[in-house]
C-alpha cells in the first residue's frame, strides 16, 4: 500500500531522515519506535505530506506523491487518517462538528449523513453524549478518541498515529490504546509512532526501530523483542523495559 | 444655574443649531461604519496574504505589495492621506466627499486591521493548520472554516478597539470640508463663538458612542468565549 | 533584513511617485477644471459655495438658495477646491481674496460687493476694563492717524510706503498682552518668517504702545481663536473678527477697527 524509497529530509543542515526504506502492506499494523529525536515522526508526517521530503519516493496505492500537485496532496489525504499527539481538535466547534467538518465541506456527505456518520462513530467509542459539548469540555483521553474519530469519519484507508498517548495522563491512556486495539482487530492498515511497548508488543505485525534517521531493525514482536539483532536497539530495550 | 440653561438655549436651540450635531453625528457613523467595513474587508485580505507567504512562501509579489502599502499607509498621519486623496488623487474630479473620507478612512484602518489580523493568524497552534491539512482540507478551506473562526475570536478586542479609534479618528474629516460631528460643534461655535458646550456636547456624544460600542463588544465576546468553558 | 531593504526602497519610491503626481496633477488641475458658471451673485443660486468656518461668508453663503455649502478648515483649502473644480465659488473677506488671486492667475474676483462687516477685537466676558482701555488707545489712534497709516500700508495701491514703527518713548511696563490670532488670513495677519505681520499685527502692536504694554502673538488655528481668549489663554483675539449679535453674547467685541466686504471668487476661464 505504501513503498518508501531512500527517502532523506532535512531542515537546514539538520538531516533528520538517512534514507529510509520499507514498504508497508494493506492490513498491517507497524509500530515505530526509537529513541526521541531518531525521525520516527518527521517519517510519519512525511507519509501524508505534513512534512515534504528532500529526496527520495514515497508511493500510495502504486502512485509516486512527492510531487504530486497541492490538490492531489489534499485528495490522498483523504486516504490517511492521522492522529496527533497534541489531538489539534477544533476548539471553536462542537464535537459533533469536529467530526463532521471535512466530509461536509468536501462535499463527500451531506450534513444529515455526515451527522448520521458522527453519531453512529460517536455511538461505537461510547461517547454519543459529547455530540453537542466543547473540546475544552472533554478529558484528554476523550479528546484523543474524538481526535481518531475524527479521522475515522473520511473512511480513510491507512490511520497514521503520531505519538497517540504521549500528551495523556497516565490514567487515560488505556482508553485511547484500546481503541486503537479495536481498530487493528477490524483490519485497519496503521503506522503508529508510540512508546507504548506494550501495544506494540500485543498489536503489531511489524515493529519498527528507528534511530538517527535510519531504520535499524524491523521485525515481528516476538523476534523484536525477545531476540533483538541490533546492538542500539538491545540497548534502547534494556533502558525501556 | 439660569445662566448656564441660558448659553445653552442660545447655543443649541436657538436657530435650531443642535440640527448642526445631529447631521455631524449622521455623518460620522456613516463614514465610519463603511470605513471599518473597507478597512475590516481589505485588512483580512492583506493579512490573508501575509500569512499564506508566511507559511507557505507563495505570493511573493502581492505579499510585498501588501509589506510597502503597510509601510506608506502607516507611516504617514491620516489626515495627510485624507488630503493626498481629496486633493491629488481626485484633483479636478468633482467627487462625493463622503467617499472620499470612507476611502481615506478604510484604507488606512485596513493597514492596521491588517497586522492584527495577522498576529491572530499566526497566534493560532501551527497544529490547526496541520489537522485541516491531514482531513484533506484545502489551505483555503483550512483558513476559512478553522483559522479564522478562532483568530477572530483572539483578535476581536483588538479589532473593537480599531473600530474605535477610526470612529474618533474621522473627527479629521471636517478637513476637506465634510459636516461631521467635530466640525457640527465648530460650526456651532464659530457662529456663536460660546467654546466650551459645542466642545463638551461632541465629546460627551463621541463617548456615548464609544461606550455603546464597548458594551456591545463586551457582549459578542462573551457569546463567543462560551466554548472556552470548563 | 534585506527584504527590509527592500519594503523601505519600493516605499520610498511609492512616495516619490506620489509627489509627482502632486505636481503633475496640479499641472492638470488647472486645465481640465470645468468652466467658470458664475459671474455675479445672482448666479450662486443652486451652486457649491467654499467657505472658511467661521468667517462671515459662511453666514452668508447658508442664505443662499438652494446652495450646498462647503466649510473648509482654512480659506487655502477653499481656494484649492476651486481651483480643482470640485466646488463652483469662494466667497471670503475682500482682502484674503485679492492676495489669493494676485498668487493664482487662474481664479477672479467677481466684481461684487456681499455683506459688508465690522472686524473687532475680541476680549472675554467679564473682561470691560480691558475692552475699554483698548477702545480708549483705539479712538486715539484713529484721531491721530496712525491707523490710516497702517491701514494704507497693508490694503491698496500704496501697500509698503508707511510701514508702522513703535514711537522711541513708547513704554512697556503694564505686563504682556497675549494676542490670539490665525495667521492664515493676509493682509490682517500671515507668517513672514517666524513672524506674525500684518494690519492686525501693527495695530494691535499701536495699541499695546499707546497703553504700555508688550505684545506677545500665538498664531492658533482659527477655531481656537475665541477658545484661547475665553479660556484665558489670550488676552484678545484678533483675526479678522467681525461681530454678530450671537458672538456678542458670549465675548465682547471692542469698537470696530475696520470694515471689510465678502467677494465672490471663481475660476478665470
Amino acid at each position: 500500500m505504501i513503498d518508501v524509497k531512500n527517502l532523506h529530509k532535512s531542515f537546514g543542515k539538520l538531516d533528520v531522515l538517512k534514507g529510509i526504506d520499507t514498504t508497508i502492506e494493506k492490513g498491517e499494523k507497524v509500530v515505530i519506535i526509537g529513541p526521541s529525536g531518531s525521525g520516527k515522526s518527521t517519517f510519519l508526517r512525511c507519509l501524508n505530506l505534513l512534512e515534504k521530503p528532500t529526496s527520495g519516493e514515497i508511493f500510495f496505492e502504486g502512485k509516486e506523491i512527492t510531487h504530486a500537485k497541492t490538490s492531489e496532496v489534499n485528495l490522498l489525504r483523504r486516504k490517511m487518517g492521522m492522529v496527533f499527539q497534541h489531538f489539534n481538535l477544533f476548539p471553536h466547534m462542537t464535537i459533533r462538528k469536529n467530526i463532521t467538518l471535512a466530509p461536509v465541506k468536501l462535499g463527500l456527505l451531506s450534513k444529515e449523513e455526515a451527522d448520521q456518520c458522527a453519531d453512529d462513530l460517536l455511538k461505537k467509542v461510547g461517547l454519543l453524549d459529547k455530540a453537542e459539548q466543547y473540546p475544552a469540555q472533554l478529558s484528554g483521553g476523550q479528546k484523543q478518541r474524538i481526535a481518531i474519530v475524527r479521522a475515522l469519519a473520511m473512511n480513510p484507508d491507512v490511520m497514521l498515529f503520531d505519538e497517540p498517548t504521549s500528551a495523556l495522563d497516565p490514567e487515560m491512556v488505556g482508553e485511547v490504546l484500546q481503541l486503537m486495539k479495536q481498530l487493528a482487530n477490524e483490519g485497519m492498515t496503521m503506522v503508529v509512532v508510540t512508546h507504548e511497548m506494550g501495544f506494540a508488543r500485543e498489536v503489531a505485525s511489524r515493529v519498527v526501530f528507528m534511530a538517527d534517521g535510519q531504520i535499524l531493525e524491523q521485525a515481528s514482536p516476538d523476534m523484536f523483542f525477545n531476540h533483538p539483532q541490533n546492538d542500539r536497539l538491545k540497548e534502547f530495550l534494556s533502558k525501556v523495559l | 444655574m439660569g445662566n448656564f440653561f441660558e448659553q445653552f438655549y442660545d447655543t443649541f436651540i436657538v436657530k435650531s443649531r443642535w440640527m448642526w450635531l445631529l447631521q455631524g453625528l449622521g455623518n460620522t457613523m456613516l463614514i465610519t461604519v463603511f470605513a471599518v467595513i473597507l478597512g475590516m474587508l481589505l485588512g483580512f485580505l492583506i493579512a490573508i496574504v501575509r500569512t499564506t507567504h508566511d507559511k507557505t512562501g507563495k505570493l511573493v509579489i502581492p505579499n510585498l505589495i501588501c509589506r510597502v502599502y503597510l509601510t506608506v499607509i502607516r507611516g504617514t498621519p491620516v489626515v495627510v492621506q485624507l488630503l493626498i486623496i481629496y486633493f491629488v488623487v481626485f484633483a479636478s474630479v468633482p467627487i462625493n466627499k463622503i467617499f472620499v473620507a470612507i476611502l481615506a478612512f478604510g484604507l488606512n484602518s485596513a493597514a492596521y486591521v491588517a497586522e492584527i489580523v495577522r498576529s491572530g493568524i499566526m497566534s493560532i497552534d501551527n497544529g490547526q493548520f496541520e489537522a485541516g491539512a491531514s482531513l484533506g482540507l484545502n489551505y483555503a478551506k483550512t483558513m476559512l472554516f478553522i483559522i479564522l473562526p478562532q483568530a477572530f475570536k483572539n483578535i476581536l478586542p483588538a479589532l473593537a478597539n480599531e473600530f474605535i479609534v477610526l470612529l474618533k479618528e474621522t473627527s479629521v474629516a471636517g478637513y476637506i470640508a465634510i459636516q461631521d460631528l467635530t466640525k457640527g460643534g465648530d460650526q456651532i461655535r464659530s457662529d456663536t463663538y460660546n467654546a466650551f458646550l459645542p466642545l463638551l456636547a461632541v465629546a460627551a456624544i463621541y463617548l456615548v458612542i464609544v461606550m455603546f460600542l464597548t458594551y456591545l463588544v463586551s457582549r459578542l465576546e462573551r457569546r463567543l468565549a462560551k466554548n472556552d468553558r470548563r | 533584513m534585506n527584504r527590509k531593504t527592500v519594503a523601505s526602497i519600493a516605499a520610498a519610491s511609492i512616495l516619490a511617485g506620489a509627489m509627482s503626481l502632486t505636481v503633475l496633477s496640479g499641472c492638470g488641475g488647472e486645465s481640465s477644471a470645468p468652466a467658470n458658471t458664475v459671474n455675479s451673485a445672482d448666479d450662486l443660486v443652486g451652486k457649491s459655495i467654499g467657505v472658511q468656518l467661521g468667517t462671515t461668508g459662511a453666514v452668508v453663503a447658508e442664505d443662499v438658495e438652494g446652495a450646498t455649502v462647503e466649510k473648509y478648515n482654512k480659506g487655502v483649502d477653499a481656494v484649492q477646491a476651486l481651483k480643482q473644480g470640485k466646488i463652483d465659488a469662494v466667497i471670503i473677506d475682500q482682502e484674503p481674496a485679492k492676495v489669493f488671486v494676485e498668487k493664482n492667475s487662474d481664479l477672479k474676483i467677481v466684481e461684487e460687493d456681499y455683506a459688508v462687516e465690522d472686524y473687532a477685537i475680541a476680549v472675554a466676558k467679564g473682561n470691560e476694563a480691558l475692552r475699554d482701555e483698548i477702545n480708549g488707545a483705539l479712538k486715539t489712534l484713529k484721531d491721530n492717524g496712525t491707523l490710516d497709516q497702517i491701514s494704507k500700508n497693508w490694503i491698496g495701491d500704496e501697500a509698503g510706503s508707511t510701514p508702522y514703527e513703535s514711537p522711541a518713548d513708547a513704554k512697556h511696563d503694564k505686563g504682556k498682552l497675549v494676542m490670539a490670532t490665525n495667521a492664515e488670513f493676509p493682509p490682517y495677519e500671515s507668517m513672514e518668517g517666524d513672524k506674525v505681520v500684518g494690519y492686525d499685527a501693527d495695530m494691535m502692536q499701536a495699541v499695546c504702545d499707546t497703553l504700555g504694554y508688550e505684545l506677545s502673538i500665538e498664531n492658533m488655528a482659527f477655531d481656537s481663536v475665541i477658545t484661547a481668549v475665553q479660556s484665558g489663554k489670550a488676552d484678545v483675539g484678533v483675526a479678522g473678527l467681525s461681530v454678530t449679535p450671537d458672538r456678542e453674547k458670549n465675548v465682547l467685541f471692542t469698537d470696530s477697527y475696520a470694515t471689510s466686504h465678502q467677494v465672490i471668487i471663481v475660476r478665470n476661464s
